[in-house]
């Protein structure tokens, strides 16, 4: 094979074991990163054909917009023999800072993926160690809570929050309160769930809002209806409305008029980076 | 920082509670099909609505065409549509090449938007 290397036999049994780096062999580091100020470390050893261990030790600092960031980690010929991955500086939550440790082959062009060593999230308070962690999807377990304050709309314009480009959320509540202006229509406040053109959920609140009121709207996993209660109204929302970067969080208000005027809406959900 | 988007006139703060980027995308334009004053039919913004329009409500179960000026408080629209904001704009980012980050459109642009100062140093709460 070209450029491999025989393991001498004489070499010591590696802890890590299946890890081996030959010529032109390197770590690479992947991130997926929504946090600000992140800076992860990768640090472990590596036992030398010589059967002495060396220590390694990089950072790579992660793009904030959820966009890919990679980093290759020149080694030397050897075996891993454990690495670890952890927010050395900022406070990435589970949920944020996506990350995958792999041994590839080569270093600048064209590198190929040989192994994935590590893979899951960053965080400070906890680290990725191999051996002994198992690799993880970004959307298993929990993620990060968030409370999000979206955009304040003009008069008679619809609340509109749309999905960050590679987040998944599950929407967890929404909160925004309407006031009504003194045209005498009747309107019908509809929370609409969209993936950012086809619409696949939603409800409304059952009580229309006549002029001159400000009612406040809440959404939740209620799972009905209620009647409204001091201007209060409730939007049942499915308890795991998962939505991908597109989709979109909206109202839509029959009959809304030009002096009509949404407050922004308060909204908890649940964030991962997208899979 | 807290901004004004210059085409949907919506404000918010660029950056969240937590610390993370917000990416203000414009919402659609609330319209509605209507036939105007000199016959022709267009599709037409809520704010753009004049009184001699004539749209279709549902008036005791039935559709019925009436005019803006003519709305009942029980009329519910029909013909309502959510349409593409013009020059909507949508500040998703969106990889220009290896190394540039841009945004996927923005719009007219944001304009600076001017918060109250916090309460003077000597203040008392009461």
């Amino acid at each position: 094979m070209n450029g491999s290397v025989q393991a001498p036999a004489a070499a010591p049994a590696a802890i890590g074991g299946a890890f081996f780096l030959g010529p032109d062999t390197n770590l690479r580091i992947t991130a997926f990163n929504a946090a600000a100020g992140v800076v992860l470390t990768v640090a472990g050893q590596v036992q030398g054909l010589d059967g002495r261990v060396y220590p390694f030790v990089y950072t790579h600092t992660p793009n904030t917009d959820r966009s890919v960031s990679s980093q290759v980690l020149p080694m030397g010929i050897g075996w891993v023999l454990n690495a670890e991955i952890f927010a050395s500086t900022g406070t990435p939550r589970r949920g944020q800072c996506f990350v995958r440790l792999e041994l590839v082959q080569g270093r600048e062009g064209a590198v190929t993926s040989l192994g994935t060593i590590l893979q899951g999230y960053a965080q400070d308070t906890s680290v990725l160690a191999y051996p002994g962690f198992p690799l993880t999807q970004s959307i298993e377990g929990h993620g990060v809570l968030r409370s999000i304050t979206g955009t304040n709309p003009a008069a008679g314009v619809e609340i509109s929050e749309t999905v960050p480009t590679n987040a998944r959320w599950r929407l967890v509540s929404i909160a925004a309160a309407l006031t009504t202006d003194g045209t005498a229509v009747n309107r019908r406040p509809t929370l609409t769930i969209d993936d950012g053109a086809t619409i696949l959920y939603r409800v409304n609140s059952g009580v229309d809002q006549t002029l001159s009121l400000t009612w406040n709207y809440i959404g939740g996993a209620f799972g009905a209806k209620w009647a409204s209660f001091d201007g209060v109204q409730g939007w049942p929302i499915a308890p795991d409305l998962w939505l991908q970067g597109g989709s979109r969080i909206r109202t839509v208000t029959t009959a809304i008029v030009a002096g009509d005027d949404w407050t922004s809406p308060q909204m908890l959900v649940e964030e991962w980076i997208e899979d | 920082m807290r901004v004004q988007c210059n085409t949907c006139k919506g404000e918010y703060d660029t950056v969240t509670t937590d610390g993370l980027a917000y990416y203000h995308v414009c919402p659609p334009v609330s319209a509605v099909r209507a036939t105007r004053a000199d016959g022709t039919r267009a599709i037409v913004a809520i704010d753009k609505l004049e009184p001699t329009d004539t749209i279709r409500v549902q008036r005791a179960g039935k559709p019925v065409d009436t005019t803006i000026a003519d709305l009942q408080p029980e009329d519910t629209r029909l013909d309502e549509l959510s349409v593409d904001r013009p020059q909507a704009r949508d500040e998703r980012p969106y990889r220009v090449d290896e190394k540039t980050i841009g945004m996927i459109s923005t719009g007219k642009g944001i304009t600076r938007v001017e918060t109250p100062t916090d309460a003077p140093a000597d203040a008392v709460i009461l």
